[in-house]
């Protein structure tokens, strides 16, 4: 027990600085993520560049917050419209099951027929590369997921006592959803949303890696390692920058999810 | 010759809450080809003092001290591998829920044939004959048939026939029975309890068998032991005890027994209370809170096992037939 | 298994596949402007975009054109790709072996990884041997393909030199060449399923081992190794078999990437081409072959899970919910 607190300190300490650093620090100072310079070109770290130079001579780590604040931007940003979306979706169908149920879940079905990854590329490639479509690209196979969870649980607590109980007592269904299922199933969904942060921050870079995610003037994690990987051979900390930090960050949010998870009832979730 | 000696038996288990010492210095005995029964409440510690006898019992989890001997080895000193050897062949259990206990999937032929195998001369083909056998004898119709049946297929008295089947196919010598009819319904339950004494009478198994109705263990065990919160409250031959039990706890659930017959026709009597906490045991006779008898001395000092007649021992300050006052 | 839950399976795949194609062949219908210049993009001459006008049937109704361009597609006819003017269906063909072949090999070098260390995991569960091995499984579960990929080609090809760090070697050069060719890659792919199904696994067999068939296995003299193989491992399978299917979908979006970086000439490559290359008949015929390909396979475990285990069928439903990952 004492160990898993250690491991999610250290998770929650590593994102709560990433947060600081990409999202809030850049209000104080403007990081210089463009500037080429030729002395820093493939340099070490150095008390300037404190992770040194990538091929152009650019400041890595401060392409690699800058990199931080798309891809939390875009995780944090697709889950959350995912969720909001999916949670009310699967809520009804598994509630009002029926008809409504049928449609959903055939919905829910066609979508989850594509592989993830697949889908957000067909996407992508139809729609143009930019962060607004790589967020649609994340969102559309991303929503189901949400509806099924919520419609698994809602299903799973709409059978418990106090459900039947405001059923019986004639409690409008408005408001038996809104305050009798909706808090019992949001634990869970909120650490299935932690851990689809990650997915999406994985997704983002497997999208960026191809060439198909953020376009190349913004600096992200995916498109960082893409650039690399010529210079791999050479100067393996191009790759190895940007894929530490999103390692570590998939890491956390992997970690504190299934922390969150294990506080909670796991039905429906594995 | 004694077939399992049992010999000042304690199992505790450490809980974050304290020590729970389920079994307290038990000592008991029994010869080969005969019947014991061990008898208590949920809590008594009767079934963990059956795993224990048999080696069940992991060490990680318990603290075991005292000593248990099968047919003249001493098993707590044996390793998980020594013991093993002696599983199924040597000794074996019937469990109390026989669709829990029958693997879910394997075809229940299959789990008694596996059972047949732990004797390493026994060929694939033969140890299938022999569960089908095996299933005959524990009076399963259409055997062969039914040997390709999955454990949900079956009734459950047919389930724990299947269990006893699987249980006796080593030819052990000692039969542990942990609650084996608690789980069927009542009108299974005297068939499978004959098909013990069956058991017992045409392959001179000795059987312990562990229950919560004194009534069961009477009319089917040549010897019985009564447990309180870990400890032996009274043992002896069943005859003797039934005519004259004399802890007040056997008292009390010998008045808890539903009588058929015309001539006592009165109702049973529920012992009032419930067993102790066993984290915090009370220092004196267990029983003590809850008896209609208790004296001070009940309160602080242990009873310990006085001989009444032939191996016919209790544990009590004021021995009676009374349960209430 | 009844034949009703067979038949009732089968006929919302063939709904759910329809709808599927329906929209691969909406996707290229619904691009902004005219479809037949957003194919062509900047280079299209007015006579290419008027061929490919016609080639795509512009003139007739949408419905009609979407019967005639499904009736195409269940003769093997996929278009043909802007590129190279290929048959989009001979591309597939082609490189399709290739795909599958990778899939499977990370399959199998999921599973063979997984199942030891989820019995190991299950047997010694509590101790500090569970705890290693769930830890190493987090940190698989969470470095993507990519960047597994890219510090198995550091190690094993730059610093090592044991291996070409990119290219396909095929069948025909030798069965024991062409696995080599694909085990990095396969290595790559295969840290993230072998990681979910050992989590998986491991939690179905602990729950199996809490059981009292296995206290009786044990009473009955049965060896460890034994119980583990004979008795645990069957009624653990649920989670596992259910993310079998789940894993394909991860899997083949996954290669993508993994074969675009190793120069794989398989599928996911010809995606990742076709896609940045605005090459939409190819993406088209890509993305409802691997969906098509998807949901046939977690049909067929669905059923065999069935014909397998008919007592979990029911079970399975309410569990499978709710967890798949989405890549």
């Amino acid at each position: 027990m004492r160990r898993l607190k250690v491991v999610d300190s250290l998770s929650l300490t590593w994102l709560g600085v990433l947060f600081l650093a990409a999202v809030i620090l850049p209000l104080v100072i403007a990081f210089d993520t463009e500037t080429m310079s030729s002395a820093q070109r493939l340099a070490g770290p150095s008390a300037d560049y404190w992770l040194g130079g990538d091929n152009y001579g650019r400041d890595l780590l401060a392409r690699a917050l800058a990199g931080a604040r798309v891809s939390l931007g875009i995780g944090f940003g697709s889950v959350a419209i995912a969720a909001l979306i999916g949670v009310p979706l699967g809520m009804l169908a598994g509630y009002l099951r029926g008809a409504v149920d049928a449609v959903i879940s055939f919905v829910v079905d066609v979508v989850l027929a594509f592989p993830g990854l697949v889908l957000a590329l067909a996407l992508a490639s139809f729609l143009g590369a930019s962060i607004q479509n790589v967020m649609i690209a994340i969102i559309v196979p991303m929503t189901p997921v949400f509806a099924r969870l919520a419609k698994a649980q809602t299903m799973a607590v709409s059978g418990r006592e106090y459900v039947e109980a405001s059923q019986v007592i004639g409690t409008p269904t408005r408001s038996i959803v809104w305050r009798d299922v909706l808090p019992n199933i949001l634990p869970p969904i909120l650490a299935y949303a932690m851990v689809n942060v990650g997915t999406a921050i994985l997704i983002e870079g497997g999208l960026s890696f191809l060439g198909m995610g953020v376009p190349p003037d913004q600096p992200s994690w995916g498109s960082m390692i893409n650039q690399g990987r010529v210079f791999i051979s050479e100067d393996p900390r191009l790759v190895a920058v940007p894929s530490v930090f999103m390692l570590l960050t998939i890491l956390g949010l992997n970690l504190l999810g299934d922390r969150f998870l294990s506080g909670n009832d796991k039905a429906g979730v594995r | 010759m004694t077939l399992l000696s049992i010999r000042d038996l304690v199992v505790e288990f450490p809980t974050p809450a304290g020590v729970v010492r389920a079994v307290d210095h038990v000592s008991l005995e029994l010869g080969f080809g005969e019947r014991l029964g061990v008898v208590g409440e949920s809590g008594s510690g009767k079934s963990v003092l059956a795993r224990t006898a048999m080696g069940l019992t992991r060490k990680g989890p318990a603290r075991i001290s005292g000593e248990v001997v099968i047919d003249g080895r001493s098993i707590l000193g044996l390793s998980e591998r020594g013991r093993r050897a002696l599983w199924g062949r040597e000794v074996a259990m019937v469990f109390q829920d026989p669709l829990s206990a029958l693997h879910p999937i394997t075809p229940i032929g299959a789990q008694i044939a596996e059972a047949v195998r732990r004797d390493p001369s026994v060929k694939k083909e033969q140890a299938a004959k022999r569960a089908v056998e095996l299933l005959e004898i524990v009076g399963i119709p259409q055997a062969a048939r039914r040997a390709k049946s999955r454990a949900h297929e079956l009734s459950g008295g047919m389930r724990q026939r299947v269990a006893i089947a699987m249980a006796v196919a080593g030819r052990p010598k000692l039969l542990f029975a942990d609650e084996p009819t608690t789980a069927l319904d009542v009108t299974v339950q005297a068939r499978i309890l004959d098909l013990f004494d069956e058991l017992c009478r045409e392959f001179g198994i000795g059987i312990v068998m562990v229950s919560h109705d004194l009534g069961v263990v009477g009319r089917h065990t040549d010897h019985v032991a009564v447990m309180y919160a870990g400890r032996i409250a009274e043992r002896g031959p069943v005859k003797a005890v039934f005519a004259r039990p004399s802890m007040r706890y056997t008292s009390a659930l010998m008045a808890a027994i539903p009588s058929h017959r015309a001539e006592r026709q009165t109702l049973p009597k529920p012992i009032p209370g419930s067993p102790p906490n066993l984290l915090a045991p009370p220092p004196g006779c267990r029983f003590a809170p809850r008896c209609a008898f208790a004296t001070d001395r009940c309160g602080t000092e242990q009873p310990t096992l006085t001989e009444l007649s032939g191996g016919h021992e209790y544990a009590c300050w004021h021995p009676g037939q009374e349960a209430v006052r | 298994m009844t034949a009703r839950f067979v038949v009732l399976r089968l006929l919302r795949l063939v709904a759910v596949l329809l709808v599927v194609s329906a929209l691969c062949f909406l996707s290229l219908n619904l691009l902004p402007g005219d479809p037949a210049r957003a194919i062509l993009g900047e280079s299209g001459t007015p006579e290419s975009v008027a061929a490919l006008q016609q080639e795509l049937g512009l003139d007739v109704p949408m419905g009609e054109r979407y019967i005639t361009w499904l009736g195409g597609i269940l003769q093997g006819d996929f278009g043909r790709s802007y590129a190279n003017r290929l048959p989009v269906a001979d591309i597939i063909l082609q490189r399709a072996p290739v795909t599958i072949e990778l899939i499977l090999l990370s399959q199998l070098i999921a599973l063979a990884v997984a199942i030891p260390l989820a019995t190991v995991a299950a047997v010694k569960r509590g101790t500090a041997v569970d705890r290693g091995i769930s830890s190493l499984v987090f940190l698989a579960v969470s470095v993507p393909s990519f960047v597994l990929a890219f510090v198995l080609i550091w190690v094993f090809a730059i610093k090592l030199g044991l291996y070409p760090a990119n290219g396909f070697i095929p069948i025909s050069a030798g069965l024991g060449q062409n696995l080599g060719s694909l085990l990095l890659p396969s290595l790559a792919l295969a840290a993230g399923p072998a990681a979910l199904y050992q989590r998986v696994l491991r939690a179905d067999l602990a729950e199996t081992y809490g059981q009292e068939f296995m206290n009786v296995a044990r009473a009955k003299g049965v060896s460890p190794l034994r119980m583990a193989v004979r008795h645990a491992f069957r009624p653990s399978l649920l989670g596992l078999t259910t993310s079998l299917g789940v894993v394909v979908g991860v899997l083949i979006g996954s290669s993508v990437i993994i074969e675009n970086l190793f120069s794989l000439p398989g599928l996911g490559s010809i995606l990742a081409t076709s896609v940045s290359g605005r090459d939409y008949v190819v993406v088209q015929g890509v993305v409802l072959v691997a969906a098509t390909a998807f949901v046939v396979i977690n049909a067929v475990v669905d059923l065999v899970y069935g014909l397998i285990d008919p007592r979990l069928r029911k079970a399975r439903v309410t569990r499978r919910a709710g967890a798949v990952p989405v890549a």
